[in-house]
């Protein structure tokens, strides 16, 4: 058994009910009893035996049948030692509360509310508990409850707000917004003994601003021109794609998954396929591993160029915008030509890819990597020294090491205050371990740090693709596992035993064995995590994403106070946000 | 020295000048990478998954055995199947009704996947903007006119040497050649 958990076992003698060790996923699991979650969650982020600094995500599952009816999963990750570890509690129905460890790690204000708003679990001690992703007047209960229907409760067309063609419209007049509504976007008051008036002014930023990357509302407080609270206010975009996994057989969710982050979709694919594969057990040929991590760094660099031309137009430089955008066309147009979408791709099917590269593919490839380097070079011309991109990026946002470890950030927003995580050189993936690069790294965290990690990112990922080209090996693309991929197409129409097995797995999906996993992926905004809990049928009991922009918004109110209200619009990009993948 | 450069390079704008000089060397090699889309349109590769179509074989029979495989990989439910024995033939089954309803299709490709005998093809048709949107759910019909459309060359009838074999088909490999 792993120390760590002996350690815990012996600490906590009634705390830690059960410890866990899948060696063959390499997991470490702890039950704990609820009440008493906090004192061993202070022990795992302080001990430097433990030493679980960095927060990864909550979650929580429902069993309806079982006494103690909720379990809330929480999972750490340990920077120095570099180990996961998952923590679990369970509550019952009557009493579904749980200590908030949002003293511990900041970072789980916002995934506790997620929990509370999806889940019903109630945490004793959290500073602002409200829903988050749901409107805060949804009274029908909390959707991911598995005796919540799918479908929702009642038709579309019942909803009130609706408006009907046949009824005249109604007149919209203003109304004076009551204080005590006003209340949760403020700031505690303070009392100010001066006979001078003083006031804050709310002004709300959102949902259809141009410069928020999608429909995300803020609203901030302000004291003159500086921020004093900034709450963000999500779920315009919330689709419930985790309650609609449940329903869906595993191969069926892939498209799904493209619409999370759908900037670069296929990371996603990747994410969501190599979770699934980590719970079959699955090994994948190495033509495939390889394709793999090319079309991933691909669509990083797809991800960075828009993220690079977005931010420098938020911030006033137009050229950039049309720069990087033509060189996103030519990797698009590639992505078409390999799977025939320019976006949504669907790409990656479980145990492999879905089309294989072309020679024409890898030579188009090669001379976009050719020029690539200088169009880099262009983009700094413009930027790396201007003046006002400068003024406008240094020292805004800035976020030291500890606070971005304790606020569970990662990705390009880690990287810049200058922590070398990167889950491809932590738990090496796909052809990553094979190929020379280096993680760039920050050393101020501020948005201008941001700004040259990713750059720096773009050259090391046009590095990985070229060697990953000279590697390319020869060999399948999809594993052989007839029970789980379907059998090629020509075998389908000659071989009655193909037959039956492609009109098993399209029909009824495969089973994986029983069990639950995390995994996670560097995805261009950060580490993309799936979490998947199966009970053995086709479908995913449990499908929890952690998704970077997500984790990144609950710092917001953090690294946006104090500064200018104009340089609001350069903290939302430095995140690189997208909602679709932030509302999920 | 450096400080006096720097100065200098301050007052000069010189990185604005920089920046202005990748501009305007851009503006002397000007190639624009644009379309103008309704009059110009660009060449779609073989591979794009556009509007769904239904295809037919070469001497005009549709294709589809009514199998609902389908409409059971679809992840959004766009496909809906009646199938129905081939009057005349009891062995042989076809798709009475077959309905997609393109308002909810997210254009994935795992239908034509699913197909096991290649009856459902994905063709470069995009330009579907309709105003009501009741059109978009296509019936039979409809979508086998897409298909003879899209795709002028049809897969070989073959003869069968067995009623119980008939869907066993030996396909195309992969799709049959689109119209360019």
């Amino acid at each position: 058994m792993h120390p760590l958990l002996d350690t815990l076992k012996t600490k906590f003698p009634e705390a830690v009910l059960a410890v866990q060790e899948d060696k063959q996923r390499g997991d470490l699991s702890v039950r704990v009893a609820a009440p008493r979650l906090l004192e061993v969650a202070r022990f795992l982020h302080d001990d430097p035996v433990a030493a679980f600094d960095h927060i990864t995500d909550i979650c929580s599952a429902d069993y309806p049948d079982d006494q103690e009816r909720f379990e809330v999963i929480y999972h750490f990750l340990s920077l120095p030692h570099g180990i996961r570890i998952r923590v679990k509690a369970r509550v019952t129905e009557e009493h579904p509360v749980v200590p908030s460890i949002t003293s511990v790690w900041k970072g789980a204000d916002f995934m506790e509310r997620e929990v509370y708003d999806l889940m019903g679990i109630k945490f004793s001690g959290h500073p602002d508990l409200r829903r988050i992703l749901m409107p805060e007047d949804y009274d029908e209960g909390h959707p991911l409850r598995k005796d919540f229907p799918a479908e929702g409760r009642g038709w579309r067309s019942r909803f009130d707000f609706l408006p009907r063609l046949d009824e005249a419209p109604v007149a919209e007049t203003g109304r004076d917004i009551p204080e005590a509504e006003k209340r949760v976007f403020r700031t505690e008051p303070q009392p100010s003994s001066s006979s001078r008036r003083t006031e804050e002014l709310l002004l709300n930023m959102g949902p259809q601003h141009p410069a928020t990357h999608g429909v995300l509302r803020v609203v901030l407080e302000l004291d003159g021109e500086r921020i004093t609270k900034a709450t963000a206010d999500l779920g315009y975009l919330h689709r419930g794609v985790e309650k609609l996994a449940e329903g869906l057989a595993y191969m069926q969710i892939i498209p799904h998954t493209d619409r999370l982050d759908y900037v670069c979709s296929m990371t996603n694919n990747y994410a969501y396929v190599r979770t699934v594969e980590k719970l079959l057990g699955l090994t994948i040929p190495e033509r495939a591993e390889y394709i793999r991590t090319i079309v991933a760094e691909m669509q990083r660099i797809i991800g960075h160029l828009f993220w690079l031309g977005t931010q420098a137009l938020d911030i006033g430089a137009m050229t950039v915008f049309f720069w990087t955008f033509r060189e996103r066309e030519v990797l698009l147009d590639l992505f078409e030509k390999l799977c025939g979408a320019r976006l949504t791709l669907n790409y990656f099917r479980i145990g492999g890819v879905d089309s294989d590269f072309t020679p024409d593919l890898v030579e188009r490839l090669r001379a976009f990597l050719k020029d690539f380097p200088a169009h880099i070079e262009e983009y700094e011309t413009l930027l790396q020294t201007n003046r006002i991109w400068v003024a406008r990026t240094k020292d805004v946002a800035v976020i030291s090491a500890e606070d971005a470890i304790n606020f569970g950030l990662t990705g390009p927003v880690l990287r810049a205050s200058g922590v070398a995580y990167d889950v491809r050189k932590l738990e090496p993936y796909g052809a990553y371990g094979k190929v020379d690069w280096e993680v760039p790294i920050g050393k101020n965290g501020d948005t201008y740090d941001r700004y040259w990690v990713r750059m720096e990112e773009l050259r090391q990922s046009s590095r990985i693709i070229a060697q990953c080209l000279d590697q390319l090996p020869e060999g399948p693309i999809v594993a052989d596992a007839p029970k789980i991929i379907p059998p090629p197409k020509a075998h389908v129409m000659r071989d009655m035993e193909s037959l039956i097995h492609h009109f098993i797995i399209f029909t009824q999906g495969f089973k994986p064995p029983k069990g639950e996993t995390y995994c996670a992926t560097e995805a261009p905004k950060g580490e993309l995590g799936f979490f998947i809990i199966s009970d053995g049928s086709p479908r995913p009991y449990r499908m929890k994403i952690r998704a970077p922009s997500f984790v990144h918004m609950g710092a917001f109110d953090h690294m946006a106070r104090g500064y200018l209200i104009s340089d609001i619009v350069t903290i939302f990009g430095t995140y690189d946000i997208v909602m679709g993948e932030c509302d999920r | 020295m450096t400080k006096f450069t720097a100065w200098i390079k301050t007052i000069i704008f010189y990185e604005i000048l920089v920046g202005m000089k990748a501009t305007l060397s851009h503006l002397l090699h000007y190639k624009p990478i644009t379309l103008q889309y309704p009059h110009e349109k660009r060449t779609l590769p073989d591979s794009y998954r556009g509007m769904l179509a239904l295809l037919r074989y070469d001497d005009g029979t549709e294709k589809c055995v009514g199998c609902d495989l389908c409409e059971a990989a679809c992840p959004s439910r766009v496909i809906k199947v009646f199938s129905a024995e081939v009057p005349g033939e009891p062995t042989k089954r076809y798709a009475k009704e077959y309905y997609m309803d393109m308002t909810r299709c997210l254009f994935c490709g795992l239908c034509v996947d699913a197909c096991p005998v290649d009856a459902l093809g994905m063709t470069r048709e995009f330009e579907w903007a309709v105003y009501d949107k009741r059109q978009l759910r296509l019936n039979k019909e409809q979508l086998l006119a897409i298909g003879d459309r899209s795709y002028p060359v049809r897969e070989k009838r073959l003869e069968f040497q067995h009623p119980n074999v008939a869907f066993f088909n030996v396909a195309f490999k992969g799709l049959p050649e689109k119209e360019s």
